[in-house]
């Protein structure tokens, strides 16, 4: 009998189960990358098409116009303060739903949810009804006379900050809740009884068991950020043109250079996966460990 | 005034008790344990007095002053957790040395009763390594060396053995009762298993429902049970219940009619009075066996069950509907018997206990 | 048990972020029930002209039927794929499973403007102009590893033992299938075709390469339509939508709990 199951269970079946799905994602998202990378190194001459030619011109192009490394710089910039200010309010909420005993945390959950799910295009109209010459936060500034004339949030850094903040909040304190929800309140209570005060238990214990997640939630965000497209696009103006997602596009759709928006999306994953493997790196060199009695955790 | 005390101590759970103490008073240096199954109020109280969770009325006094509402950090108490809860990213000296840190212990002082506490637990040169790397067992001692070090006043275990394997955990019980011995500190254990309750404690608090069922010392809750609840729980025991037919106030002896079974003659020290409902219990290895009637307070029965326990053999035997359980460790040199063997049941005047309904 | 400075603190935070999240949508919705093109807030008064407005123009309601049958086709593949995928990741033993593993969770790891322009370049290579398929592939993709995700989490905490049962019962592998594992991982199944509806749905980034004239989604039409005009009637949409996502969420709650949907990233 034994053996029949084992005979059920392991044999070879497995591949009956994954040939379709690896078939599926192998023509329609492996092969179109490995087509991507291949057009990294050819040459698109306007209005003949791709030159079938080996070369590094594109990537030579990238890394020594200034325009472009000044657009890399700016992307990377711009993710690394996206985070900062996100990861600043994220925690709180995040501690504050994980840790706090609450009658209402369904509702928490869904007050969370519902601007997560909310399709992107929305949250930017709805900032840029904010934030427009005429938007409510501009009247009120200066009618409260903290400027003598409307500021032009929109088409500019600062408005290109406020909404990839806004999008990230949600995405972040979920990253979050799990991880401070994973430090066990026995953890918290015995810090609290060898005499350690409320600011102290936050320091010592809280604080340096959520790093890990503080960690992966950044570079979760800090990869969206830097691949950002559709907010740059719609509301970055001429700035948002140096973010390099966008000037992918516009060596795609705009300027049919399809050698060299290859080459800026091969740059775009490097960058990205760099940062994913690196990251995932360090925390696990972190060693915080698996305790033996995590296996009781309630 | 004892060194604890808790006065009318109550927690409600969504409008269920989960704990009601009337009073209870613990002595300096005492090794008293809560004991009880899950969800009779034992680690409730434990955490009541903690102050991981505020009670709804009542109050606990340590040392004469009350700290029903101090902040739980001011109460100077160790507590061992049932997952021990090591700092997972600190070193075994940062965990042991993070109670001293909060006493304002100087730098020297504190490096050395760091160690002294590592040699307390038989862990010493274990200051650089993480929790991770540590045994269950090793653990286990690190939590509770990190709970004495500061010298709390009360040091509180929450079933902290419970999660080490079976050799390990009856190890650790002696380690344990000589920790506490040299330490000289006031402790209260909360367990769920009789065994740790009856090897490790000076008295023993037995917890039902939220309330308490009996307070004595080990040798008198096992032997001298005050409830059918504290019976049972304490160690396997044969419930009998039954009517008074005669009652001797003389001898102290008593008549007992066991509906569909047989009368027996059974010892009381209470007072009884002829036609009382009562019930009795007779633990397993009180009951002694016979292949003839040996006294006069044998009764006939026949055996409908028996397994071999190694130290003992186990029998279930009938006497018309009721079945009592022995315990015979007349192992080897005795004979045993087979089901269906008709034997004769002492129920020797020392076993019974006599307990009002 | 915080101290009361520290925990007001944490309250006036969380306040003050609660209601940073929901002041956009507020004022979408607000604005939606303007009665003229003024965008302020509040609106000068009340009318539900932009909704009626919505409705007359098919273009809005053509990228709403373009969105659905195109999150319902990529949901329903998705999820057999997630289903099969699931089954050999989590209950078989092979080489190179992690390999697997992160090739089917590639297009979370990407970026995903790369994925739609890896995506435009291969169909335009191959000639490919069906439009729709386009689409429905492209959604495809990025929708199977949210449920591979939700289905392998419900699979590996389930114990073998009850497929081991079912076996020993004399059950064959597919009668274990349909009456022991699929009724098992049910929550799973729901909760992965819920997030893969919503994924697609809500894609702009890859739709937006692989877009034909007649197959437009509706974030992409709203966005589109943004470009040149700039009135309360892409807030009536967004109205629907936010209703909608609420409405969502609450059933998705009541069916498997919200922490299923709670998988990000």
């Amino acid at each position: 009998m034994n053996a029949r199951i084992r005979s059920l269970l392991f044999k070879r079946t497995y591949l009956l189960f994954l040939a379709p799905p690896l078939l599926v994602v192998t023509i329609f998202l492996i092969f179109p990358l490995c087509i991507l990378l291949q057009y990294s190194f050819r040459l698109s001459v306007p209005g003949q098409g791709m030159k079938m030619v080996f070369t590094l011109s594109n990537y030579m192009r990238f890394f020594t116009d200034a325009y472009y490394l000044n657009g890399l710089w700016i992307t990377l910039g711009t993710g690394f303060v996206v985070v900062v200010i996100t990861l600043l309010f994220a925690y709180p909420v995040a501690y504050f739903y994980a840790k706090t005993r609450l009658k209402h945390r369904g509702f928490l959950l869904v007050m969370l949810l519902s601007p997560f799910y909310t399709n992107i295009i929305i949250k930017i109209f709805g900032w840029m009804v904010l934030l427009g010459r005429q938007g409510i936060v501009n009247k009120l500034l200066v009618s409260f006379q903290l400027l003598d004339r409307p500021f032009e949030f929109l088409y500019s850094y600062i408005g290109v900050i406020i909404i990839m903040v806004y999008i990230h909040i949600p995405m972040m304190t979920l990253l979050l809740i799990g991880s401070i929800q994973n430090i066990r309140d026995s953890l918290i209570e015995s810090a609290r009884i060898c005499g350690s005060r409320n600011f102290g238990v936050f320091r010592d214990i809280i604080l340096p068991l959520s790093i890990p997640g503080i960690l992966s939630g950044s570079i979760i965000v800090y990869t969206s950020v830097i691949a950002a497209f559709i907010i740059p696009l719609m509301v970055g103006g001429d700035w948002g043109k140096k973010f390099i997602s966008v000037m992918m596009y516009t060596h795609m759709n705009v300027t049919q250079n399809w050698s060299f928006a290859s080459a800026i999306a091969v740059i775009l994953i490097i960058t990205s996966l760099t940062m994913i493997v690196t990251s995932s790196k360090i925390i696990k060199s972190m060693k915080l460990g698996v305790l033996i009695s995590e296996k009781f955790v309630r | 005034m004892a060194f604890v005390e808790i006065k009318n101590l109550k927690k409600l759970f969504k409008n269920l008790v989960a704990a009601d103490i009337d009073h209870l008073e613990i002595q300096e240096g005492e090794f008293v344990s809560f004991l009880g199954p899950s969800g009779c109020g034992k680690t409730t109280t434990l955490r009541c007095i903690a102050g991981i969770i505020e009670p709804d009325a009542g109050s606990v006094f340590v040392k004469g002053r009350d700290i029903t509402r101090m902040p739980v950090y001011k109460r100077e108490l160790g507590f061992v957790f049932q997952d021990y809860a090591l700092f997972p990213h600190m070193t075994i000296f940062d965990n042991v040395a993070y109670g001293l840190r909060h006493h304002n212990v100087q730098k020297d002082d504190l490096h050395k009763k760091v160690s002294d506490a590592l040699a307390l637990v038989g862990l010493s040169g274990f200051e650089e390594r993480y929790p991770h790397q540590l045994s269950g067992g090793q653990q286990q001692r690190i939590a509770f060396a990190r709970s004495v070090v500061y010298e709390p006043d009360v040091l509180l275990l929450d079933e902290p053995l419970s999660n080490l394997d079976f050799k390990l955990r009856k190890a650790m019980r002696f380690e344990l009762k000589r920790m506490q011995r040299q330490l000289k500190v006031t402790t209260i254990f909360v367990t769920h298993d009789q065994q740790e309750a009856l090897s490790l404690s000076d008295r023993v608090v037995v917890m039902h429902q939220g309330r308490i069922e009996q307070v004595g010392t080990p040798v008198e809750v096992y032997e001298n049970p005050a409830s059918v609840f504290v019976a049972d729980f304490i160690g396997s025991s044969n419930l009998i219940k039954g009517t008074v037919g005669e009652w001797d106030e003389q001898n102290g002896l008593c008549l007992v009619h066991i509906p569909h079974a047989a009368a027996v003659t059974i010892p009381s020290r209470k007072t009884l009075t002829k036609g009382e409902e009562i019930s009795f219990i007779i633990k397993p290895e009180k009951i002694e066996l016979h292949d003839t009637r040996e006294s006069a307070y044998d009764v006939e029965g026949k055996v409908s069950g028996a397994s071999y326990l190694g130290s003992a053999f186990n029998y279930e035997i009938d006497i018309g509907d009721l079945r009592l359980e022995a315990l015979d460790s007349r192992v080897g040199y005795g004979k045993h018997y087979e089901i269906g063997d008709s034997v004769f049941v002492g129920l020797s005047p020392e076993g019974v206990r006599v307990l009002r309904k | 048990m915080k101290s009361s400075s520290g925990r007001s603190l944490l309250v006036a935070s969380n306040v003050i972020v609660y209601a940073f999240l929901f002041l956009p949508l507020i004022i979408v919705v607000g604005i939606s029930f303007s009665p003229s093109y003024q965008m302020g807030f509040p609106p000068a008064g009340l009318s539900l002209r932009w909704f009626k407005y919505i409705f007359d123009r098919t273009e809005f309601t053509d990228a709403f039927y373009v969105s659905v049958i195109v999150a319902l086709f990529a949901a329903f593949f998705a999820l057999i794929m997630g289903v099969l995928c699931s089954l050999a990741l989590v209950r078989y033993k092979f080489r190179g499973k992690t390999i697997v593993e992160n090739i089917f969770m590639m297009p979370i790891i990407l970026p995903t403007v790369v994925t739609g322009v890896a995506m435009l370049q291969f169909f335009s290579i191959m000639g490919f102009y069906n439009f729709w398929i386009r689409l429905i592939l492209g959604h495809i993709i990025i929708t199977i590893p949210y449920t591979i995700r939700s289905i392998s989490a419900n699979l590996y905490g389930l114990s073998m033992s009850y497929e081991e049962a079912s076996l020993v019962m004399g059950a064959n592998y597919m009668q274990t299938f349909k009456n022991v594992l699929m009724p098992l991982i049910k929550p799973g199944i729901i909760a992965g075709a819920l997030l893969a509806f919503i994924i697609s749905f809500d894609n702009v980034t890859v739709s937006l390469f692989l877009i034909g004239a007649k197959t437009v989604t509706l974030p992409v039409r709203i966005m589109l339509y943004l470009d040149w005009q700039f009135d309360p009637s892409v807030a009536a949409i967004s109205t629907i939508l936010i209703s909608l996502t609420v409405v969502g969420i609450i059933i998705a709650e009541r069916i498997v709990g919200l922490a299923n949907i709670m998988k990000v990233e």
